[in-house]
């Protein structure tokens, strides 16, 4: 990529690594992971394995390296409003505005902004600040980096100022896929890893599940998924729903009861459609929709109306090239909820087109439904 | 214990049929009362029951709920969902006489709804269509802003607009009509100067009408005519359905009520609301067009329809009297008689009103809500 003036990349790397530090810090903090029940509803076990297993404090060299050869333009500032996301995602969404911005200004989410307000605090950096969240026509030069609903990111759009760049990371969900050949219950294992982090609310997170094979084959899969969540529920309970969450299961799980089969426990709902039925995706909260399919191109086909909103593609053997799916990341099943720390996690990202040698910047809001 | 068979045979079918029919004889719109009640609470019980047996899909659910089926309230309501993924029915597909669809819905699969035999639809509707809208006309003009059942075969509402043009319009009168019936709007297209025609003849004989039409028709005709009116003879009623909310705006019920009355030249109590589905076979109305007392935005459902409003988490009863609208209603005996909608609703004494949507918390999280995922699709399309 020439002709763009990116941060220095030393300086990148520097203030990379000190908020990967800040991070690693907040892992402990008791005081911090009390915080985040009270706000994300997760439960006490379910925070644990956020910051634990999940919050990206130890990303490799090479992942590291690949993140700031993909560093976006320089900007004199940028703005980062974590509106929508899970609250883990503040550290990526901190590292990529801070490898492109001379001073990073953040809007923590007003529910759940404790570890963006913390790693904010334990930086004490000059370049760093947080703010309150104000009306975005008031933005001066530089960057958006917009973590929110697709309502919002539509009303940003609307109003924002031409000398501000917009980054937009909306709502997404992940697909996964079991080959032929294999084997249930591990993969069944695998999978409800992914499910369980964060409730389903990342927009990682799987909510659909096709199995190679006959509907015998999916069945048998539900049931091994069933049986894994079942286990979660001791070792990390669900956490609290929110009214609307709780409804949707209700109401998923009754509709599907009646059109397919149905397991369910305390704290998951299991659904095994007829193949013949509508698509359909879960909705959150320990959930999955598990379809028989009768091959992989199937399963690229059925899932091609949702392309625009695809994020992550889980398989056992995790060869499934993304190609004519958009662009989606692949992971195999059991690490749909650890993305590369490459970069943004969302790789649709509207506004810019990340590629494996660098950023191509394109300012089109239409990018996602070309894809 | 529910027993589990096959698939419930004609003549079971056609014996719960009659049930219903007599029910609807005995119990005409506007009956109330506690041996009414328990009337419906045992019929309710036995389609339940014969339905939890033949109908595989409903034996699921009623596993899934678990307990005692001993009261109509405790058989669980499937919701309207189901309608769009599955097929809602419990005999073969070759035996159904008509089969209602939803139309366009924004998870991409329209849902429908098979009967088995439409007089028992036909019935109530009728039943309560005179009830509510005609009341003590001596006659009526039936003009449906809307398409005729040839264009539109599959939509409950059409075949209902289409049997009131046909039932409760004098013969005389109906040969006045186009050649195609009654029907004044196809796809986009009023045809205004044969509605017009229709209602000058009726303005000169002072023959009331009876004018039925979906709000989205009439907030298009409101475009379309702007300031100018149609005038229609006195006692003339309106009957509109759905509520209207386009790609671009919101319009308000009683604005458009007030609207249609005064396009129509009618008052705001004859403008009358209707409330029905494909997934039911009856319909609710509000009963401000024949009776004085009646409340408007109450809807009134016939007697052998019960509105329970539940809490959507537990969809037990309400104890604030708002919830989600569970309906039994005991004409889908093909069907499942309890249908769980996605309608908010607060209960009144012998109706009920429909609540707009609440605005619920903000989702967390950055997973894809299905609205976002619909609206992704539409804004695409």
């Amino acid at each position: 990529m020439t002709g763009v003036t990116q941060l220095d990349v030393e300086e990148a790397e520097a203030r990379t690594l000190a908020l990967l530090g800040a991070a690693k810090d907040c892992v402990y903090d008791t005081q911090l992971r009390q915080a985040l029940v009270s706000s994300t509803g997760l439960s006490a076990e379910g925070v644990y394995l956020a910051m634990t297993e999940h919050l990206e404090h130890s990303p490799s060299r090479a992942e590291i390296a690949r993140l700031l050869r993909s560093r976006l333009p320089l900007e004199h500032e940028a703005t980062v409003l974590l509106s929508a996301n899970v609250f883990i995602g503040a550290l990526r969404a901190l590292v990529v505005a801070a490898a492109s911005a001379e001073r990073v200004r953040v809007w923590p989410s007003s529910r759940e902004g404790e570890l963006a307000r913390a790693l904010v605090a334990r930086m004490d950096a000059s370049w760093l600040q947080l703010g309150e969240r104000d009306d975005v026509a008031s933005l001066g030069p530089g960057a958006l980096h917009a973590y929110a609903r697709e309502s919002t990111l539509q009303q940003i759009e609307e109003r924002l100022p031409p000398h501000v760049r917009l980054y937009a990371h909306g709502p997404g969900f992940g697909a996964a896929f079991v080959e032929a050949d294999a084997p249930l219950d591990p993969a069944a294992s695998a999978l409800a890893r992914d499910i369980v982090p964060f409730e389903q609310r990342g927009c990682l997170s799987p909510r659909i599940v096709m199995v190679e094979g006959d509907e015998a084959r999916a069945a048998g899969f539900a049931t091994a998924l069933a049986n894994h969540l079942r286990s979660w529920e001791q070792r990390v309970p669900r956490g609290r729903l929110l009214t609307d969450e709780q409804q949707a299961l209700t109401r998923y799980a009754n509709t599907w009861a009646f059109a397919g089969t149905v397991a369910k426990g305390s704290g998951f709902v299991v659904v095994h459609a007829p193949a013949d039925a509508p698509l359909a995706l879960c909705p959150p909260g320990r959930a999955m929709h598990v379809v028989a399919t009768a091959s992989e191109s199937t399963f690229r086909e059925r899932l091609t109306p949702w392309l625009a909103a695809l994020t992550m593609l889980g398989s056992w053997h995790g060869a499934l090239g993304a190609g004519p799916l958009g662009r989606a990341r692949t992971a195999v099943l059991g690490g749909m909820q650890r993305p590369a720390f490459d970069g943004p996690v969302d790789l649709r990202t509207r506004g810019v087109f990340l590629t494996d040698t660098g950023v191509d910047v394109a300012r089109s809001p239409e990018i996602l439904h070309d894809l | 214990m529910l027993k589990q068979a096959e698939t419930m045979s004609l003549p079971e079918s056609r014996a719960l049929h009659a049930k219903v029919r007599d029910f609807m004889r005995r119990w005409p719109p506007g009956a109330i009362g506690e041996e009414l009640d328990a009337a419906r609470e045992s019929l309710a019980v036995e389609i339940g029951r014969h339905q939890a047996a033949v109908n595989p899909g409903y034996a699921r659910l009623c596993a899934l709920q678990g307990g005692r089926f001993v009261h109509a309230i405790d058989f669980p309501a499937v919701p309207t969902d189901a309608f769009k993924v599955t097929r809602v029915a419990a005999f073969p597909e070759e035996e159904a006489v008509a089969v209602f669809r939803t139309s366009g819905t924004t998870v991409g699969a329209r849902g429908r709804h098979d009967l088995r035999d439409l007089g028992t639809y036909d019935q109530g509707a009728l039943a309560m269509g005179r009830a509510c809208l005609v009341g003590d006309l001596e006659r009526v003009h039936v003009l449906v802003l809307g398409p005729s059942p040839r264009t539109l075969p599959d939509s409950s509402l059409t075949h209902m607009n289409a049997l009131f043009a046909r039932e409760l319009t004098p013969a005389v009168l109906r040969a006045r009509e186009p050649a195609g019936g009654p029907f004044f709007l196809e796809g986009e297209t009023f045809d205004l100067a044969a509605l017009d025609e229709l209602v000058a003849a009726a303005l000169v004989e002072e023959t009331p009408v009876l004018l039925l039409g979906t709000s989205f028709a009439f907030v298009h005709l409101l475009d379309a005519l702007g300031e100018e009116r149609l005038p229609l003879p006195p006692r003339s009623r309106v009957m509109q359905t759905g509520g209207f909310k386009g790609r671009s705006r919101e319009v308000d019920a009683a604005q458009l009520r007030m609207r249609i009355a005064r396009m129509f030249d009618v008052p705001e109590r004859d403008v009358v609301q209707e409330y029905g589905m494909t997934e039911l076979s009856s319909q609710c109305y509000e009963r401000t067009a024949v009776d004085a007392s009646a409340p408007a935005g109450v809807l009134v459902p016939p007697p052998w329809m019960r509105v329970v409003p539940v809490d959507p988490e537990t969809l037990r009863p309400s104890s604030s009297g708002e919830g989600l609208a569970r309906i039994e209603d005991l004409a889908n005996v093909d069907s499942v008689f309890a249908v769980l909608t996605g309608d908010m609703v607060r209960a009144h004494p012998h109706g009920f009103e429909l609540l707009g949507r609440r605005p619920g918390a903000p989702p967390r999280g950055c997973s894809l809500a299905i609205e976002e995922l619909a609206n992704m699709r539409e804004r695409a399309s």
